[in-house]
């Protein structure tokens, strides 16, 4: 009930901040009014551009506000509104245009007024911030050039917008609507530059040292890292932290990954990390000793959140690691409680963990299912893809009051999330975390 | 699945949007009756450079609305307009009231 008023909260506080600056230009002095279609085409420019802005707030790792919903939900949420304020944006100008064509040569940059050269200019940002992050890896783009890109653009579509909102003059006339308006532009700047200036200068006090690198199977890598001149952070098991490791925390090259030890030894933490990508090939050339930092916890994927008579985890590939670390969490409390893992995988040699779950059997009231894709002949396990019938053959009777936590490739959650609500278990046992969220 | 209370909440947002926007326009839009073509504006004052070009009591459209000039202007608003008869293209200039 608690993350439900909570989650309500936010989301009324970001309608509230998208809607509310539109309200506030009507009030004190405001210019006469004009036609229907004129005046919308206004409010939806000025509401586009909060939606920006918000943007900024709603990645800005901001703890308490990704608490109820899951950082990947956040990005989730992040890309799809970010749609809607492009439709916005780009149908301010349509409708000005269709309705007054006498407008149309302020989209001549060369001999158009600067207010209007700013607006192509926002424009031209926005859509090149959406183009260049929905077909990122099909330009090859690198992931640290596209972070840089990414900040860039956004701060100069928020800054070219409210430049040219403030030039024009209209609503923002009085000098109590301007500074209004340039606080809240630099109130959602400000946002990023707590996340790329803010945190990263907290973090240069707070380092670890990598302690061991280990193979795993299934190309993966295992890093121990312990805090330096500090005590750590206290994490729930499941969740994961943006970790930098070539560079320092001001470096553009982080990524978020989960946790994979026990969060009742938070003295030596650690991260395992298949080799997936450029970043993630580098990990098994760090050698113990290495700097790295460490920005976390984030996440709202943990047993921690959620107390149930029993637990199933279903698992694929190296979505294993929020997992193990809540399998070892479990097992370092004692626990009791009937638990269930399904772990699917290409083939046997890829079970990342294999032998330690032999040693958690013991530990631990825990059933584990492997299913291999592509199984060795005579496997004499499951086999194929995790599947509505294959969850019904393994899945408790009270299965209904069991909570649930999938981590893996999307396409397998989705199908997982789907067989289950087809076997009847609530949405509001099903938790889930997409590890490829940026 | 939790992506699917994102997607509404985004669709949820969209038309909140559509309607708030179309709120203010309504608001917006019919204060232009507020003020009838034959009616002398609240307050309107001519920019000291152009003030030559145009005399108070020309009547002039800005942005679709016809006012008559006079000495001060309603609110701070800078811009090109032109009178009804389409001859002077004059500049007013904002004021602090």
């Amino acid at each position: 009930v608690n993350r439900f008023i909570q989650g309500a909260f936010w989301i009324g506080v970001y309608l509230l901040l998208t809607l509310t600056p539109l309200f506030l230009l009507l009030i004190g002095s405001a210019p006469p009014g004009r036609s229907f279609w004129t005046e919308f085409s206004i409010a939806i420019g000025f509401v586009g551009m909060a939606i920006m802005g918000m943007q900024f707030l709603i990645t800005a790792r901001f703890r308490h506000i990704k608490a109820p919903y899951g950082t990947d939900i956040m990005y989730y949420f992040h890309r799809q509104i970010s749609w809607v304020a492009l439709v916005l944006v780009v149908a301010h100008p349509t409708i000005i245009f269709a309705e007054r064509p006498e407008m149309l040569p302020l989209l001549n940059v060369f001999e158009a007024p600067w207010r209007a050269r700013f607006a192509v200019a926002a424009t031209v940002a926005l859509l090149a911030l959406i183009v260049t992050s929905v077909w990122r890896k099909l330009m090859r783009l690198q992931y640290e050039v596209w972070r840089v890109l990414h900040g860039a653009l956004a701060v100069l579509a928020v800054g070219l917008g409210m430049v040219h909102a403030v030039m024009w003059g209209n609503y923002i006339s009085t000098p109590w609507k301007a500074a209004f308006w340039i606080a809240l532009a630099a109130f959602w700047i400000g946002a990023l530059a707590y996340v790329r200036l803010g945190k990263p200068a907290l973090m240069l006090r707070r380092p670890y040292r990598v302690t061991a690198v280990r193979p795993e199977r299934g190309s993966a890598w295992t890093l121990a890292l312990e805090p330096e001149g500090h005590t750590g952070f206290r994490f729930q098991p499941g969740q994961f932290a943006w970790l930098s490791l070539w560079n320092g925390p001001f470096g553009m090259r982080e990524h978020p990954f989960s946790f994979s030890s026990s969060a009742e030894r938070q003295r030596e933490v650690t991260m395992t990390i298949r080799e997936l990508g450029d970043f993630t090939a580098t990990v098994k050339e760090v050698r113990p000793g290495q700097r790295a930092y460490l920005d976390g916890p984030y996440g709202a994927f943990s047993v921690d959140r959620h107390r149930s008579p029993g637990y199933v985890f279903i698992a694929g590939g190296v979505g294993i690691t929020p997992v193990i670390s809540m399998l070892r969490t479990l097992a370092d409390r004692g626990n009791d409680q009937p638990l269930l893992l399904i772990y699917a995988n290409m083939a046997w040699e890829d079970v990342i963990f294999r032998e330690e779950f032999e040693e958690l059997k013991r530990r631990l009231r825990v059933t584990i299912v492997h299913v291999l894709e592509r199984p060795a002949a005579g496997w004499p396990g499951e086999s194929g893809r995790v599947t509505t019938a294959m969850l019904k053959r393994y899945l408790p009777a009270d299965r209904n009051s069991r909570d649930y936590f999938i981590c893996g490739p999307d396409r397998m959650m989705d199908a997982v999330e789907r067989a289950l609500t087809d076997l009847g278990v609530s949405l509001a046992y099903i938790h889930s975390e997409r590890y490829n969220f940026v | 699945m939790r992506r699917l209370y994102a997607d509404k909440l985004v669709v949820i947002a969209a038309v909140l949007i559509v309607l708030f926007s179309a709120l203010f326009a309504l608001v917006q839009s019919s204060a232009r009756r507020a003020y009838p073509a034959d009616k002398m504006p609240r307050r309107m004052q001519l920019h000291d450079d152009v003030r030559h070009e145009a005399a108070p009591g020309d009547r002039v459209t800005e942005r679709d609305v016809p006012y008559q000039l006079s000495t001060t202007w309603p609110s701070n608003h800078v811009g090109t307009v032109r009178n009804d008869a389409g001859r002077h293209e004059i500049r007013l200039r904002r004021i602090a009231l």
